[in-house]
């Protein structure tokens, strides 16, 4: 009787720690999302222009500087605008201008650095993916005539003729040609090389739990009318134009988002500050769109992120 | 010979409690008791009757079974405990810098209420007591912390770290040797209906990034309804000899349901706007118990427990299953012993071993728990008696000791690479410390 309770005792005692051992959490039964996949790639985190910048290595443009005038030089311009998306909102743009001044008359080379587009934090924010922001980089608008009114320079007025950019269409006449629209695409033209017709932006809005994309074709452009306040500095009137269609949208939750109008709303300002050879982070002689765009919040202000 | 058997079984049961390993996390009765007496015990009381806790631990344990009967007939007994406990544990990346928390794991302070009494013995029906015990938070009545898996937090010090319980059970020994006992657990489910429209928006930009955000002014209403949900438990409580005793207690799964609705009319840039919230508060599991405690001297008490925990039915408290593998079912087995050097003076200690329900395995989740051994000791006074009336002095200290545990992201486990370098527990972390706790009551029987 004695032996058989003992025996007894230990198979219980047994199959109790064998069951035990078997329980808890398992990895194995954690089912694996993608078998095969490797360290991440941090080059995914580049998409969003707005945590990343690329420096270019483009040197100054080959331009004959023989008796130029006291204004010439490479300028960091800023945009301040407002718009109206149901309610008034701030954006703004940044630029590299050269300018070579002879006299009355400038040779000027806008290049559109970075757009901050009008966003409200939270409820809805559009960025330019890096792709965008490179393929806007790379069409400068080029023009030369007599935009200044006194060759003197300070003091004097300065009228630059109104520029404008297209992506995302190609359109015969950029200033007067519709831009393509869902219904019909013809003129819409993957101009990011990404797959998506027209070109794409990256859509935060409350309609959607995950970041999603917008694809679009956009005209920008801006007139700007002001005075050299010192040779360093100009400031002055913007007349921005901002016409977009969109073609399409990664995910129906931008349904809403899509239909509400943007407005461009007056009293505009531009302020240009010529840079220095200290903002010329590569040491190349040139300061390029990337250099700006590293040097705006000290330029500008905290809009563009903490001063560095 | 009948001694002999009894011994066979409890050396079983003690040997089975030391080598295997499991776990039981569950609210706050789990994790510090119900009072001193089973915080001193490391929870191992299901075979221990005596105290208005055996409502919870094994309601059988309200009506004891031997031949003399520890309480007399038509008793009664109130109790009064507080419970705190201090969490100080940390979560650091490789480098040493902390990982932020989403909710720092705040402190518990819990009274606790108990009582018991003989409900029919005075009239003539003994052996019949009910057992009743309210825990309430001695600050906030409930404190809820909601945040998503993916957010680093600590698994059970965040949002079940204290809570509204009520206990009651009623515990019948049959006969000398055999006690039953059923109880109900109550916790208390909540529904919430949020209405509202928007009446007045402003745009508001930062003077000094030009950033916009948006001033909004809304017309709100609320309805609130809060339900009962009660989850049962049962026990047996076996004593086939003054010096042994032989528990077993089934606790059912529960945990507090709030769900609603949020409609907000007329909000910018969206139109209408909705969602609605499902979360789960305080989840215990199904537990099945199994206890036995000897008396090897007549001042000494030994016991060993082991608890089924059916964690792999767990949910988060975003009221997330998460499928097969983070949760798993656990054993935690648990030991006491007890010693009366004198009369009126009771000295405890325990051990219990909870190995963690819950692994991230790299995955999305951060919700930080680990396995863990948990100390502690105690001890009761009772005072002279005086006006036919028992009273006593109870006090235990408690420390539980997580096992550092590391945490490596894999990127198999997510469904991008963006997801993986997004995450915020990325690339990984190490994490563990400490809870000590400790309990102090007092109570009076008549």
């Amino acid at each position: 009787m004695v032996s058989h309770t003992r025996s007894a005792s230990l198979a219980a005692t047994l199959a109790l720690a064998g069951a035990l051992g078997a329980c808890g959490p398992s990895a194995d039964r954690y089912e694996l999302l993608r078998p095969d996949a490797g360290p991440p790639d941090p080059s995914v985190l580049d998409k969003d222009a707005g945590a990343v910048n690329v420096i270019e290595d483009d040197p100054l443009e080959d331009w004959d500087m023989t008796d130029a005038g006291p204004l010439s030089g490479v300028f960091a311009l800023e945009v301040e605008a407002h718009a109206n998306v149901i309610i008034d909102l701030d954006w703004r743009q940044l630029y590299r201008v050269r300018i070579l001044q002879h006299g009355h008359t400038l040779r000027v080379k806008t290049q559109l650095c970075r757009i901050g587009l009008p966003s409200v934090e939270g409820i809805a924010e559009l960025t330019i993916p890096l792709a965008l922001e490179m393929l806007l980089r790379a069409k400068p608008l080029e023009v030369e005539g007599d935009f200044l009114s006194d060759a003197a320079a300070v003091g004097a007025t300065f009228d630059h003729p109104p520029f404008l950019n297209v992506v995302g269409a190609a359109l015969d006449d950029p200033s007067a040609d519709p831009l393509p629209t869902k219904d019909s695409p013809s003129t819409a033209v993957d101009e990011d090389d990404d797959g998506h017709t027209g070109v794409t932006l990256a859509a935060s809005t409350l309609t959607c739990n995950t970041p999603q994309e917008l694809y679009v074709a956009l005209r920008g452009g801006m007139t700007l009318a002001g005075t050299v306040q010192d040779l360093d500095t100009l400031v002055g009137a913007a007349d921005p134009r901002l016409d977009q269609s969109i073609l399409g949208y990664s995910d129906p939750c931008l349904d809403a988002a899509v239909s509400i109008p943007v407005t461009i709303l007056g009293d505009n300002t531009f302020t240009a500050r010529r840079t220095s050879a200290a903002l010329d982070v590569n040491d190349n002689g040139n300061v390029t769109c990337g250099e700006i765009v590293v040097a705006a919040p000290k330029l500008f202000g905290a809009f563009w992120g903490p001063a560095k | 010979m009948k001694r002999s058997r009894a011994w066979s079984g409890a050396l079983a049961a003690f040997a089975a409690a030391g080598t295997t390993a499991g776990a039981s996390h569950a609210g706050t009765e789990d994790s510090y008791g119900l009072g001193p007496t089973d915080m001193a015990l490391g929870g191992s009381v299901a075979a221990r009757p005596g105290t208005a806790a055996a409502t919870y631990w094994n309601p059988a344990g309200l009506s004891p079974g031997g031949e003399t009967p520890p309480d007399p007939e038509g008793f009664g007994e109130l109790s009064l405990a507080f419970v705190h406990a201090h969490p100080l544990v940390w979560a650091s990346r490789a480098d040493g810098s902390a990982v932020p928390l989403a909710v720092e794991p705040p402190d518990t302070r819990q009274v606790v209420l108990g009582s018991r009494f003989d409900l029919l013995g005075r009239w003539g029906v003994p052996g019949l007591h009910v057992g009743l015990v309210f825990e309430v938070p001695a600050t906030d009545i409930f404190r809820w912390s909601i945040h998503p898996d993916e957010a680093v937090q600590w698994l059970f010090l965040s949002d079940r770290s204290q809570h509204v319980g009520i206990h009651v059970a009623a515990g019948y020994r049959i006969v000398p040797w055999l006690s039953l006992g059923l109880g109900l657990t109550t916790l208390f489910d909540v529904e919430t209906n949020t209405t509202g429209t928007v009446t007045k928006v402003t745009s508001v930009v930062d003077p000094e990034t030009g950033a916009s955000s948006l001033d909004v002014q809304a017309l709100l209403g609320e309805e609130v309804r809060v339900f009962g949900r009660f989850a049962p438990n049962a026990g047996v409580l076996v004593t086939p000899v003054e010096e042994l005793r032989i528990g077993a207690t089934y606790r059912a799964r529960t945990y507090v349901d709030d769900w609603g609705s949020t409609r907000i009319q007329g909000a910018p840039v969206a139109g209408d706007l909705g969602y609605v919230h499902h979360y789960a508060h305080y989840f215990r599991p199904h537990e099945l118990t199994l206890a036995v405690a000897a008396r090897p001297h007549p001042s000494v008490w030994l016991s060993a427990d082991v608890t089924y925990a059916r964690w792999s039915e767990g949910l988060t408290t975003s009221h997330a299953a998460l499928g097969p593998g983070r949760f798993g079912d656990t054993f935690s087995p648990a030991v006491g012993v007890s010693w009366r050097p004198a009369a009126a003076l009771e000295l405890m200690a325990g051990y219990e071993y909870a190995p963690s329900p819950f692994d991230n395995f790299g995955g999305p989740t951060n919700l930080l728990d680990a396995s863990s051994h948990v100390a502690s000791f105690g001890g009761r006074v009772d005072l002279p008696p005086a006006y036919d009336t028992r009273a006593w002095v109870g006090w235990a200290f408690r420390t539980t000791f997580y096992e550092a545990r590391a945490e490596e992201k894999d990127p198999r486990r997510f469904a991008s690479d963006l997801a993986v370098l997004t995450n915020p527990g990325y690339p990984g972390y190490r994490y563990g410390g400490a809870v000590p706790a400790a309990s102090l009551e007092v109570g009076v029987q008549w």
